[in-house]
């Protein structure tokens, strides 16, 4: 027993490059995909490892410089730096507990699907970083294992059943049936966006603006480009932080580069969880056949709509500027600009494809994500230090838009701070607002698009709230 | 003249691709002799390409007289060998 113990211990501090590839393989060979497939496939992820790691030391040094230049010339101290969600990721998937949730979430899931709690079959691992990020969360906040457990456990049904809720849209609006997207941090926004829209819907005036423009997602496309935004946001940093012309185009470049480069490292993460998930998928196909189930995948599956990547793309420069106006804001934003049409994807279907909503709501969505952000970038960059980013220590912190979009984490964060009774409290004053505002409007989905039961009596009431 | 189906989606490039080369590797399976194109969903000119049958994975907004077939197994990878047979179905 204790030779297992030491070996666990051995493996788990190899560093996530190291260790993953070996737990990986592993969860591959359980699951059937054979011994050079998951050794290829195990490998492939420490590489994506490796090369994230490359990537965030480029982006921290070069924006790191630049946020405290901008801190000399104009005061703004904006010292948190959006390292974007494969960072996130990547730590998630690199800390020691990821490799015990992984499977108890996937048990999980069995079990709620027998049970029939929830509708919900998440054969999406590489969505899983969503539902284990909050463990890892908990982990470095309180070094609990058992609370690391719970708190994955409930947020995950949370999850699922959000992911249940909203199922009637991802037919109905994204044209997917037989999909739901338990994808944490933007599922969980949902009856956030659910709730304005409502309010909006009666304020008489505001209710009647609609904006579906087809063609404005045409003219501001390009803009959208990873590539350009880095580069024009590099230049603009570079002004701001009052850098000569050929630091400036330096930087332009170097932040073009990030935008680039993450995402091709964060593709060979992904090819390397491909068999694992393939497995899983085959495996749970088996299990419950016939069953009728939502496939929970990933939400970039409904972020091509025009609408939605249009709202996405006004966001980038509604971002920044809030992130400089917002007073209790310390994130700049940067690598996650990419991924906003992932954030409004509910501030938008609650809308229904209405732009003005769906940016108004997002920047209201946003002003909670910075809060978020700020509140937790101690524990974030705990996090990234301890899977052994390569990032300096001190004045530097990590966050990120996207792994700040967590809501249910941060309340679940606040409320098992017991001891410190005004957090407590905040949390369970938020949880009790967001309780509130599912449950407000519950039905609204239901009603959107003409389902369910028509209990005629229940919606006239349900009417004059 | 040959047939020609039509894989529209407004998911990404690499799930397109995936539809596109299933379908296509099936119908040579079964002997079929058929032209398989995918195209965004949300700018193609659909008409212009005239499908014989479109595989949709998306919101369905085609107001064209062509038979669509709901491609949403090849997202989530169950069912995708009765898709094709719709599909084929469809060709006949």
């Amino acid at each position: 027993m204790e030779i297992i113990k030491e070996a666990v211990n051995w493996i788990l501090g190899l560093g996530a490059a190291t260790m993953l590839p070996i737990i990986m393989t592993i969860f591959g060979l359980v699951l059937g995909q054979g011994l050079k497939k998951s050794f290829r496939a195990g490998l492939t992820i420490g590489v994506g490892f490796v090369g994230l790691n490359l990537v965030i030391g480029l982006l921290t040094t070069s924006l790191g410089a630049a946020a405290q230049a901008m801190v000399k010339s104009l005061g703004i101290n904006l010292n948190i730096l959006d390292v974007g969600w494969p960072i996130g990721a990547a730590i998630t998937f690199a800390t020691p507990v990821a490799a015990l949730l992984i499977p108890v979430i996937f048990i999980f899931n069995m079990f709620l699907l027998y049970i029939n709690f929830t509708k919900t079959m998440d054969v999406d691992i590489w969505n899983y970083w969503h539902l284990i990020f909050p463990g890892a969360m908990v982990y470095y906040a309180t070094n609990s294992m058992f609370l690391t457990v719970v708190v994955t456990l409930v947020n995950s049904a949370i999850i699922f059943k959000l992911a249940d809720w909203t199922a009637p849209v991802i037919e109905h609006y994204f044209g997917l049936p037989g999909i739901s997207l338990p994808h944490g941090e933007t599922v969980n926004l949902a009856p956030i966006m659910y709730t304005l829209n409502k309010i909006e819907d009666k304020i008489p005036g505001l209710n009647k603006i609609n904006i579906n423009p087809e063609k404005l997602q045409k003219k501001i496309g390009m803009f959208g480009e990873p590539l350009t935004m880095g580069l024009i946001l590099g230049l603009i940093l570079g002004v701001l932080g009052k850098y000569n012309v050929a630091n400036t185009l330096t930087l332009g470049v170097q932040m073009g580069a990030v935008m680039v480069l993450m995402p091709k490292m964060v593709g060979l993460l992904m090819e390397g969880l491909m068999p694992i998930s393939e497995g899983a998928r085959e495996f749970i196909y088996k299990k419950f056949p016939g069953k009728e189930v939502y496939i929970g995948l990933d939400a970039a599956i409904v972020i091509g709509n025009p609408a939605n990547l249009t709202v996405g793309l006004i966001m980038v420069p509604i971002t920044i500027v809030l992130s400089f106006i917002l007073p209790y804001n310390r994130m700049l934003p940067f690598a996650d600009l990419a991924v906003l049409p992932f954030i409004v994807i509910w501030a938008v279907a609650s809308a229904r494809g209405n732009i003005f909503r769906g940016v108004l709501n997002s920047t209201i969505a946003l002003c909670g994500i910075f809060y978020i952000a700020t509140d937790l970038g101690a524990l974030t960059t705990k996090m990234g230090h301890a899977v052994g980013f390569a990032f300096p220590q001190g004045a530097t912190m990590i966050s990120g838009i996207d792994m700040s979009a967590h809501a249910t984490v941060w309340m679940i964060l606040k409320l098992i701070d017991i001891k410190n009774l005004p957090v407590f409290l905040l949390g369970l004053a938020a949880a009790f607002a967001y309780a509130g505002m599912w449950y407000w409007t519950r039905n609204d989905i239901k009603k959107q698009y003409n389902l369910g039961e028509t209990n005629v009596v229940k919606e006239k009431s349900d009417e004059k709230l | 003249m040959e047939k020609k189906i039509l894989v529209a989606t407004g998911t990404s490039v690499h799930k397109l691709e995936f539809a596109v080369d299933y379908i296509k590797e099936y119908c040579v399976k079964k002997g079929i002799d058929v032209e398989v194109e995918g195209a965004n969903l949300y700018t193609a000119d659909i008409e212009a390409i005239n499908p014989d049958v479109i595989v949709l994975i998306g919101p369905n907004n085609i107001k064209l007289d062509i038979p669509i077939v709901v491609g949403t197994p090849f997202i989530t990878k169950m069912g995708m060998e009765a898709t094709c047979d719709k599909v084929i179905q469809h060709l006949k």
